[in-house]
């Protein structure tokens, strides 16, 4: 396969001839080529079977204009949340021969996004930014005009008092 | 917290709340220097020159009331080098001339406070008496 087959767009072709590392990622298999959206039952057993899934597994992607077709829509499972240590033919995609690759899988390999849930929601991120924001703001501008100081005369020099304007005594 | 402690916060507190109280940190005093000493106050002397300084190549903000002292180390640190603990002291000397004049600083600020202080209770005193 030549490196015209790499496609640059978000669906992957499986890979279905090699393993190896030395070939591109993408092997073109048109077999796997998504069509349209299945609206009868039979279609969609039909496209069930091209994926590799069980018909009561397959779920299409929403037919929402984006032109995902009848591909699967495989869930929000990233590489990464896939065991470890499971017996893979591929250990990179953690996939076995004949199973069907995720739409974006390009996307979420393990060295690259997780869809995992994070500790921390999106709307705590952005609360606990605008709060501290809000607080460093609020405190400068309470406080700009008050200073704060070491309560001492300033340093005197003898070259000051020579001109005569300043005068150095004891105590 | 004791006497020293609260009087360390109260003056940059009362620079918030009464600022005409607070002597400044930047300026010279306002309020002239032999005020209340009847018999007078000793002038300062440094009694090495410009051209000693010069030649002793001390640094502009080290040439204060202490440079004495310092010319006195650094040479002692050229002829002794590197055996350096043997000017311990004459560093002494200076830290301690260092030490008296940083006393004498906190002398000024404290005397300026106490003037500031008494003019505002003057201040005060005239207001609540025309009223």
């Amino acid at each position: 396969m030549s490196r015209l087959a790499l496609v640059r767009s978000s669906i992957l072709y499986n890979q279905v001839r090699s393993f190896s590392y030395s070939r591109p990622a993408l092997v073109f298999a048109r077999d796997f080529k998504p069509g349209e959206y299945p609206k009868t039952e039979a279609e969609r057993r039909a496209a069930a079977k091209k994926y590799g899934l069980r018909p009561e597994d397959y779920e299409p992607l929403p037919d929402n204009g984006l032109g995902f077709g009848d591909y699967p829509n495989l869930g929000r499972i990233s590489t990464d949340m896939k065991s470890d240590w499971g017996d893979y033919d591929d250990p990179y995609l953690k996939r076995n021969f004949g199973e069907p690759i995720h739409v974006v899988q390009d996307q979420i390999t393990a060295d690259k996004v997780s869809l995992a849930k994070t500790r921390v929601s999106f709307s705590q991120i952005v609360f606990w930014f605008l709060f501290g924001s809000f607080v460093f703001i609020g405190l400068n501008y309470l406080l700009w005009d008050k200073k704060c100081f070491i309560p001492i005369a300033p340093k005197q020099y003898p070259r000051n008092a020579l001109s005569g304007e300043e005068k150095h005594y004891k105590f | 917290m004791g006497t020293g402690t609260s009087q360390y916060i109260s003056t940059f507190t009362e620079s918030w709340s009464n600022p005409n109280v607070v002597p400044s940190v930047l300026d010279k005093p306002k309020h002239d220097s032999l005020e209340g000493f009847e018999s007078g106050r000793q002038e300062r002397q440094r009694k090495a020159s410009e051209e000693d300084l010069y030649w002793a190549k001390i640094p502009p903000n080290r040439r204060d009331y202490c440079a004495d002292h310092l010319i006195e180390l650094q040479r002692c640190r050229k002829l002794n080098y590197p055996f350096l603990s043997k000017c311990e002291h004459y560093k002494h000397d200076w830290d301690h001339c260092q030490n008296e004049d940083t006393i004498l600083r906190m002398k000024e600020f404290e005397r300026e406070r106490r003037l500031l202080k008494r003019d505002e209770r003057k201040r005060l005193s005239e207001e609540a008496a025309m009223e």
